[in-house]
């Protein structure tokens, strides 16, 4: 009998998926710089960019502070008994220290920007993604209307103004959990006044513009991925999908190097 | 470009390949002004490549498009304001903005360059809706309206810049016979009124013959037939023969 052999197809070796995801990586970050150069360079005063700036403020910004609230202050509490419990042995009298410390120099941008990169970023992609798709990105080139400028340009603009801002409510409010923690868990033995005290006198405001410029820098990258994967989105729905995933992983990851870098310049300097 | 604004298309020797496999394989295509061309073919034939290259967004491997003489990249890098003419498309999938209202869609380029005061646009998206049928949809979000709706709004938002040359891509994809010849009616009213230059791009041999005023027969990457509309039904190319008796059938 006489069997049709079958030739599966060969899988590309070791060597060459390593070598095609080092290239993509370099073609993303290369697109990524790119767009952020042409982003900047774009930005202008004019009416109907800043109309849409303030739709997207809103959009972005305004819509989030329900989350943040809830999340910064969960943050807040669990910092304040995870540390209290911590504690109990030495002494209670630095729970403010630790959680303003942790909020505002960590924990407020990280947070902030994570919630941002998975609620706002991913939005910006798959819209811009399914723009793409549709051919409504083709249809502003035929209407000589600048994509980077009419898409990219609000939504840089109005994510580098929310960030910073959430940063602070996130600030605010986790320290007002964790006060609350204090005022309420058997396991905290300090007042809501000594934990005040002790943040006050341990929190400076370099602190807080350090966490402020980490959200300004956090935001410039969310921004900018989520543009990108939504400019380089191929095929249909699934498409659409994969780049909106991307852009919020490489999000997260590039926020975290960035917290790194910025740690370490506010270190040495 | 000529006396009465009108503008030609002059396409020669164009080539494309995607990923090494060729598609356009040397067009040579000449578009009168005023004239409305519709090249028709079979499915993957590069009609949508083609018309995709007249519009710019696609860049050619080789070979020349020309309007009234002016390369299509060179026009492409003059400033909006400095064009001597103006190009619209009506894309397949419609491609209206879809957070914007119809009137926003019907004009978004007039309101981003500012090239009229706003109760000036106002005139010419309410003219432009009446022109396509479809007064009092200006609040409407694309989201709201049918397929055909869709279309026409897309034909508005073309006409809204006056343009010298209206590109259309699969114009009646997906739309039963009475939108098909009313789409196919306002393509031959534009051509008739405005003396807008038109490349339509079809599958529709029967649409063709009536809103056409020469069809371009598309065949691996190559423009292999040319006649006026009314002369196609005699051409003695075998693929031309082909394709129409195909589409006979197809209409029983």
């Amino acid at each position: 009998m006489v069997t049709a052999r079958s030739h599966p197809q060969r899988r590309p070796d070791v060597l060459t998926r390593v070598g095609h995801t080092v290239l993509e990586t370099l073609q993303i970050i290369g697109e990524a710089g790119f767009l952020l150069l042409g982003t900047v360079r774009r930005i202008r005063l004019r009416r109907r960019t800043i109309e849409r700036t303030i739709e997207q403020l809103v959009r972005i910004g305004t819509d989030t502070l329900p989350l943040a609230f809830l999340v910064s202050l969960f943050v807040g509490m669990v910092l304040v008994i995870q540390a209290a419990e911590q504690l109990v042995q030495y002494t209670q009298a630095i729970l403010g220290s630790i959680v303003g410390l942790a909020m505002t120099k960590e924990l407020g941008p990280v947070i902030m920007a994570f919630l941002i990169a998975g609620r706002a970023g991913s939005a910006i992609a798959a819209e811009i993604g399914s723009m793409n798709v549709n051919d409504e990105i083709n249809a502003l080139k035929t209407m000589d209307i600048d994509p980077i400028e009419f898409l990219s340009v609000p939504r840089f603009v109005a994510l580098t103004l929310a960030l910073p801002m959430l940063v602070l409510y996130a600030d605010l409010i986790g320290i007002a959990g964790g006060a609350l923690a204090v005022s309420f868990d058997p396991a905290v033995k300090i007042g809501v006044q000594q934990y005040i005290d002790n943040l006050t006198q341990w929190i400076n405001l370099t602190d807080v513009f350090v966490g402020l410029f980490k959200g300004l820098v956090f935001a410039v990258i969310v921004a900018v991925m989520a543009c990108t994967f939504g400019f380089r989105t191929k095929g249909g729905a699934e498409g659409v999908a994969a780049s909106t995933t991307a852009a919020v992983v490489w999000s997260f990851v590039l926020i975290i190097i960035f917290d790194y870098i910025i740690v370490r310049l506010a270190i040495l300097l | 470009m000529t006396t009465s604004g009108q503008v030609s298309i002059d396409i020669r020797g164009l080539c494309k390949a995607f990923n090494g496999t060729p598609v356009l394989r040397g067009i040579d295509l000449h578009i009168e002004a005023g004239e409305t061309m519709v090249i028709v073919g079979g499915s993957g034939e590069g009609k949508s490549v083609l018309l995709r290259h007249i519009a710019g967004l696609e860049r050619q491997d080789s070979g020349t498009i020309r309007f009234n003489g002016i390369d299509v990249q060179e026009y492409l890098q003059l400033p909006p304001d400095e064009k001597p003419f103006r190009l619209s498309m009506v894309f397949q999938g419609s491609a209206l903005l879809n957070s914007l209202t119809v009137a926003g869609n019907v004009g978004l380029r007039l309101r981003e360059h500012r090239t009229h005061p706003e109760p000036e646009i106002q005139r010419i998206v309410a003219a432009c809706l009446d022109a396509v049928e479809l007064e009092g949809t200006e609040d409407r979000l694309p989201g709201e309206l049918s397929g055909g709706m869709r279309k026409r709004v897309a034909v508005a938002r073309a006409l809204a810049i006056e343009p010298q040359i209206i590109l259309y891509d699969e114009p009646t994809a997906d739309l039963d016979p009475i939108l098909t010849g009313q789409i196919g009616a306002l393509i031959k009213r534009i051509q008739e009124i405005r003396g807008t230059t038109q490349v339509v791009v079809a599958h529709n041999v029967a649409l063709a013959g009536e809103i056409g005023t020469h069809i371009a027969v598309l065949h691996e990457g190559r423009v292999i037939d040319q006649q006026p509309a009314r002369e196609l039904s005699r051409s003695i190319n075998p693929y031309t023969q082909q394709f129409i008796r195909a589409a006979d059938l197809r209409r029983g």
